[in-house]
């Protein structure tokens, strides 16, 4: 076949559309449904610009075709803040200035959720080596890692509290 | 937490603040932040125009050749294959030094990924479909790989270099390949090296290197061949410089071209080229003024943009035995690759800086740029300097053990401080390398160490220390234009442009400052050249210092302006009213009449008056003092010169060759820390970024052809590779000429970060490594030296 | 951007191995494939998405049988699975080293054993312990070891129309470990300028099994079977993992390109191979 027909659920909304089979998951975002917010960088998998969580798994959008997404959640940059309110993670990266040009951080936001899920806790050891596959040319890194700790303390808070 | 890392403040000497301002000094979240943690920052490739087309290059496989067929036939019978050009089709060159570039090649390939042909299509596919498809037939010229084979001039990549219109600031020397030569010269070294005890002398080179932003290049044109009017929306770091190369390559007035700048996924230099900007112009004009929108992929990126020159230099230096350097001469040899760009600019800054911050009564500076067969080098976070600081500083770790004397303690000893004559005769003033050379050393612990020592895993360990200086480009100009809305908020417009390195908040905290006004309530425009006023350029660590004058000046404009509006609402005097330091718009006779800044909006005094508007100016000219090109002296070379110094850490293990980064002290004059979180980003990402350069990067070229375009083989450090402990301090040495005595930090952080690595990786090897990237192979299979140092 | 194809989905074994028959390109997590596809080195026409296929997926461990597991068990799985920690430290060495997160979320073990790069971090570990891999064609199927699948530079011992099904690797034996040594340049997102995989069992002293696999010193992974012998049936003294790391020069041809030289890697080759000796038999020690 050269064209498919998925029905995908992209940050909570579902979207039927009929697409080339050699479309990227990333071309899907960023050229069907304009959520631009998905970056490319190297089309090979070696920056991790766009990354965004399938079924909550992280991956390189780059690398995904669309047609494999039928009957799948893709949550992308875009779908993070809820109610009008910023998602911990990003209120962090603000505060603690883990943000400079910007590109790489969309994917460093999806990369650092997928991380906190699966380790709420994390050491910096651990947050250097889940967000190993997302290059930042601006800062350094570090400010990363205290973004993610920070927003691990405030979703903890968070918790706690329900 | 906003300030949660290891720094802290060293303040010198304040101009007008008492470090007490309610806005400046204090980290501020950056402004425009919200956008780019949601996703909905509109970056160049996110540009997405009605009947938009989509371009696709055809770039030269080869690195030397003659082209001698181009058929294009069967791409243009490709349906949905809109416009295909080839260099026939605009026979121009560019270049804003020398123009000698074309838009796409013309007779002739001067490196491998060069525009051969270029295609517009409705979708990228048929584009790079239509690509696959256009024919080109080549005669191999021989190549130009290097330095060596460069000099030789018996291929010379450019035949004739006064065919080209060539400004004032670039010096080719014709029949051969040097496209720009710089000389300085200082007092008269043999007498200094005459006077001097020992001789020493080094070399050093410095790897090809990409700026590797994330964001790769691209552009979006939407240019009319019948009126010539072009739009341009791209990721420009220089909007202004970039619109006046294109005019003039497409032959149309300068207010024909429009350049809207999106956000910026990353600039270091590298987005101050023109690159997908004339391609996609010229695919719009021959589409019939259709928007064309080029991005380029990563492999492009690595091919057929731009990098950072390799370099090697030569340094000999005359000494006292007790340290006192009495001369020094330094030849810089740039491999600049195959058009001019910017590297003349690169050989003046590298050659100013090129001494480092070191009282020498008798120097000489000769840098050539030599052509190769290679992609282009240009502006890389420093236009040089920090290539030149990595030898020099190399250099005095070798006088250092040549005289038997610690390091720091050379440096300290030759550093320049006010009132010392700098390398163009200049009086230097609000010096500060002194107080960062002993803060990076203290945040290292350097006095309590060794020079190298064993670990407890067996690791060769070592300290080293490095200290830079660098000018920012003078003269230049800037505007701004500061504009009160209805509700008493403000825009700046100003060409600035935010590539990350946070000018979009500090220039609003200069005002909020100014006005005493809340920072909430003032905004950057967004960047047009049809509409935002003139700045030169975003280079060279100007922007905060420049633009931040040009708002101080608008800022005092709109004081007077509101005051005026004022007088008539308190139905006084405008003379009886005043603008006071926390905001208040006051009447003097009568002071309950008065309205805060933040109040204007509700006030009414705006109602039906003429609006508040107020240009802001900032230029050099004036107390710019020309260095002639015969020896460079001047009593006023630049309006600012930028100062720090860092020391590291390094293990290596010498089983494996592997070099660990451990730690870092950073220590830099700012001047003023505006935004202090700001200033420690740019250092922080300086650091990482440093440390590839200097371990790990290097753009790898066998006979024309690039071997390690990708992001695998050129290796940017990872999160992996990040695990520095670093500390630093912020001098604030308060220039007299800076706003609120700022200093630029753009560039420095980045300076002296590589020298002080290769230094401490040398130390801890007892070896004297001579390039960079220090690989683990070189630590392998290094020699030790005796005790004297090897050339 | 990839360029045009037919995409297949099958659910069925015997369908995916007749369309690889007529040339279609197997394709799974798609992070070898897809890169290829990007660059221009591979305009395959036909693409075939094994994910489907249930014979391929899945992967179970028992203290009898040892690992079975289905092509398509990504390194992430691996990973993140204690009993590999535990059991096959060396095969969470290798696979906890693929590329990235993301890569290794998508990249399956089928996939780096079929795209058989002299660089692939989990083959030499799964040599090492032994594996062989179970090869499915239209009608039937056969077990090879994998030391035995590369018959040159990405050449395997694969029919047209075979598809790689599971991975079998043997329960762990007692007194048993494992090491893998991954050098390279970067910390992360890198490839193994050179590998040196190795297992061993113990009998109190002696080295009573002893496998070594070389990553990047050969066109192909390779096993180094005259070091093993040298060692087997000897005690583990520091001499003989000395005279080992002299061996194992001896049976390696790595080539000196931009990446490194030579001269190099031989250099790196003797000195990881003693140190993944020496943790194989830490491990061993503690198993």
């Amino acid at each position: 076949m050269q064209n498919i027909t998925i029905h995908t659920i992209v940050n909570n909304e579902l979207y039927i559309r009929t697409i080339p089979v050699n479309m990227t998951l990333l071309q899907f975002l960023r050229e069907d449904l304009h959520l631009t917010g998905t970056k490319e960088g190297c089309d090979e998998g070696e920056c991790g610009a766009c990354t965004v969580l399938v079924d909550g798994h992280p991956m390189n959008s780059c690398l995904v075709l669309a047609a494999e997404m039928d009957g799948k959640h893709v949550l992308t940059v875009e779908g993070l803040a809820e109610d009008g309110r910023l998602h911990p993670l990003q209120e962090a990266f603000l505060e603690v200035g883990a943000v400079q040009c910007g590109y790489c951080t969309p994917g460093m936001l999806l990369s650092g959720i997928a991380m906190l899920n699966l380790y709420p806790h994390p050491t910096r050891e651990q947050i250097r080596k889940e967000m190993e596959g997302n290059i930042c040319r601006c800062t350094g890194y570090e400010r990363i890692a205290d973004a993610i700790l920070l927003a691990s303390e405030r979703l903890a808070g968070e918790t706690e509290a329900h | 937490m906003l300030e949660g890392r290891d720094w802290n403040r060293l303040v010198i000497n304040r101009k007008e603040t008492t470090g007490d301002e309610a806005v400046i000094g204090h980290t501020q979240i950056r402004k425009g932040g919200i956008a780019k943690v949601m996703g909905t920052a509109k970056f160049g490739a996110d540009v997405d125009l009605p009947g938009q087309l989509y371009g696709a290059v055809l770039h030269s496989p080869h690195a030397h050749a003659c082209i001698l067929s181009i058929d294009t036939e069967q791409a243009r019978a490709l349906p949905g294959v809109r416009a295909v050009v080839i260099g026939s089709d605009f026979p121009t060159l560019y270049g804003s030094f020398i123009a000698d570039q074309p838009v796409v090649a013309q007779e002739k390939v001067r490196y491998q990924g060069e525009p051969v042909a270029a295609v517009a299509a409705d979708t990228e596919e048929i584009a790079h479909e239509a690509v696959r498809l256009i024919r080109v037939e080549y005669e191999p010229l021989p190549v130009i790989n290097d330095l060596a084979e460069s000099m030789k001039n018996e291929v010379l990549i450019h035949e004739d270099w006064s065919r080209y219109d060539c400004s004032s600031a670039c010096f080719p020397i014709q029949g051969t390949n040097i496209g720009d030569q710089y000389h300085l010269k200082k007092g008269d070294p043999d007498i200094g090296f005459a006077e001097a005890d020992e001789i020493v002398e080094s070399e050093f080179t410095c790897g090809m290197l990409q700026h590797t932003t994330i964001e790769t290049h691209t552009a979006t044109a939407e240019a009319n061949p019948i009126t010539g009017d072009i739009h341009i929306w791209s990721p420009s770091q220089s909007p202004f410089s970039i619109r006046g190369l294109l005019a003039k390559t497409f032959h149309v007035p300068l207010e024909k071209v429009r350049l809207t700048v999106t956000e910026i996924g990353g600039g270091f230099g590298g987005k101050y080229e023109a690159r997908c900007e004339p391609l996609a112009i010229a695919l719009s004009l021959k589409a019939n003024g259709r928007p064309v929108k080029l991005t380029y992929r990563r492999d492009e990126e690595f091919a057929a943009t731009v990098c950072r020159s390799p370099v090697h230099m030569h340094i000999k230096t005359g000494v006292k035995k007790d340290g006192t350097i009495t001369a020094q001469k330094v030849n810089i040899e740039w491999d600049a690759g195959a058009y001019v760009t910017t590297n003349p600019r690169v050989d003046y800054n590298a050659g100013f800086a090129a001494n480092g911050p070191y009282k020498i009564p008798h120097a000489q500076v000769d840098g050539y740029v030599y052509m190769t067969n290679k992609t282009l080098g240009t502006a890389y976070r420093g236009f040089g300097v920090t290539e030149v600081a990595t030898a020099h500083e190399r250099q005095m770790d070798l006088i250092a053990e040549k005289l038997g004397m610690d390091p720091l303690e050379l440096r300290l000893k030759n550093v320049l401080c006010n009132g010392d004559t700098g390398i163009t005769g200049e009086i230097m003033h609000t010096m500060a390398v002194k107080e960062c050379l002993q803060a990076a050393a203290d945040n290292i612990g350097w006095k309590d160490l060794p020079l190298h020592w064993i670990d407890e895993e067996g690791n060769l360990c070592g300290k080293g220390i490095a200290c830079f200086n660098k000018l920012t480009g003078t003269p230049s100009t800037t505007s701004v234009l500061v504009k009160m809305n209805e509700n008493g908020s403000l825009y700046i417009m100003s060409a600035s442009t935010e590539m990350g390195q946070g000018v979009t908040t500090t220039l609003p905290q200069i005002a909020a400052q100014a006005l005493g006004m809340d920072l909430e309530k003032i905004s950057m425009a967004p960047i047009d050249t049809a509409i935002t006023p003139f700045d030169k350029t975003t280079t060279s660590s100007r922007s905060t210092f420049h633009s931040g004058n040009a708002v101080l000046e608008a800022c005092d404009d709109i004081k007077t302006q509101l005051c005026r509006l004022a007088a008539l609402k308190f139905k006084v005097d405008e003379t009886d009213v005043k603008y006071t330091s926390d905001g208040y718009i006051t009447c003097r006779s009568d002071e309950s009449k008065k309205i805060h800044i933040n109040d204007v909006g509700k006030s009414g005094i705006l109602h039906e008056q003429a609006p508040v508007a107020a240009l802001g100016k900032y230029g050099t000219s004036d107390i710019f003092d020309p260095p002639p090109v015969d020896g460079r002296q001047s009593k006023r070379p630049t309006v600012m010169w930028m100062h720090g110094a860092q020391a590291a850490i390094v293990a290596v293990n010498p089983k494996t060759g592997r070099v660990q980064v451990k730690k870092v002290g950073a220590a830099h004059d700012v001047g003023k820390a505006i935004n202090p979180t700001g200033c420690l980003q740019q250092i922080e990402g300086s650091i990482i970024m440093g440390l590839g350069h200097a371990l790990m990067e290097e753009m790898i070229y066998e006979n024309g052809n690039l071997r390690n375009g990708n992001m695998v083989d050129y290796k940017v450090p990872t999160f992996m590779d990040a695990d520095v402990e670093m500390k630093i301090t912020l001098v604030e040495q308060a220039h007299p000429e800076g706003p609120y005595g700022v200093k630029g930090i753009g560039e420095p952080g980045l300076a002296p970060t590589a020298a002080a690595m290769v230094n401490a990786v040398c130390n801890a090897c007892e070896a004297n490594f001579t390039s960079i990237p220090i690989k683990p192979e070189h630590v392998l299979f290094r020699k030790e030296k005796a005790h004297a140092p090897q050339i | 951007m990839l360029p045009k194809f037919d995409l297949y989905m099958p659910t069925d074994l015997a369908e995916a191995c007749r369309l690889k028959g007529e040339g279609a390109k197997v394709v799974a997590g798609g992070t070898d494939v897809f890169v290829n596809m990007h660059g221009g080195k591979d305009r395959s026409d036909k693409v075939v998405d094994v994910k489907n296929i249930p014979q391929l997926q899945g992967h179970s461990f028992s203290p009898e049988n040892g690992l079975d597991l289905g092509a398509l068990t990504t390194h992430r799985d691996i990973e993140l699975w204690d009993v590999i920690k535990k059991h096959y430290r060396a095969m969470f060495e290798g696979c906890s080293r693929v590329g990235s997160v993301q890569i290794r979320t998508r990249g399956t073990l089928g996939g780096n054993i079929c795209n058989g790069a002299p660089s692939a971090d989990s083959i030499g570990p799964m040599m090492v312990h032994d594996a062989a891999v179970v090869v499915a064609g239209p009608a039937n199927e056969r077990i090879v070891p994998l030391k035995d699948f590369y018959l040159g530079l990405k050449q395997l011992d694969m029919k047209e129309d075979e598809i790689l099904k599971r991975i079998l690797i043997p329960a762990p034996k007692a007194h048993s470990g494992s090491f893998y040594i991954k050098y390279t340049r970067r910390n992360a997102m890198d490839l193994a300028l050179l590998g040196v995989s190795a297992y061993v069992e113990l009998d109190g002293d002696i080295l009573k099994t002893v496998r070594i696999a070389l990553t990047t010193a050969a066109p192909t992974p390779i096993r180094a079977e005259k070091t093993e012998a040298l060692l087997i049936g000897k005690p583990a003294s520091e001499a003989l993992l000395t005279a080992a790391g002299k061996t194992v020069l001896t049976e390696s041809h790595p080539r000196s390109s931009w990446r490194s030289s030579a001269e190099f890697r031989l250099a790196l080759l003797e000195e990881l191979t003693v140190q993944a000796l020496q943790e194989a038999i830490a491990q061993a020690k503690e198993a």
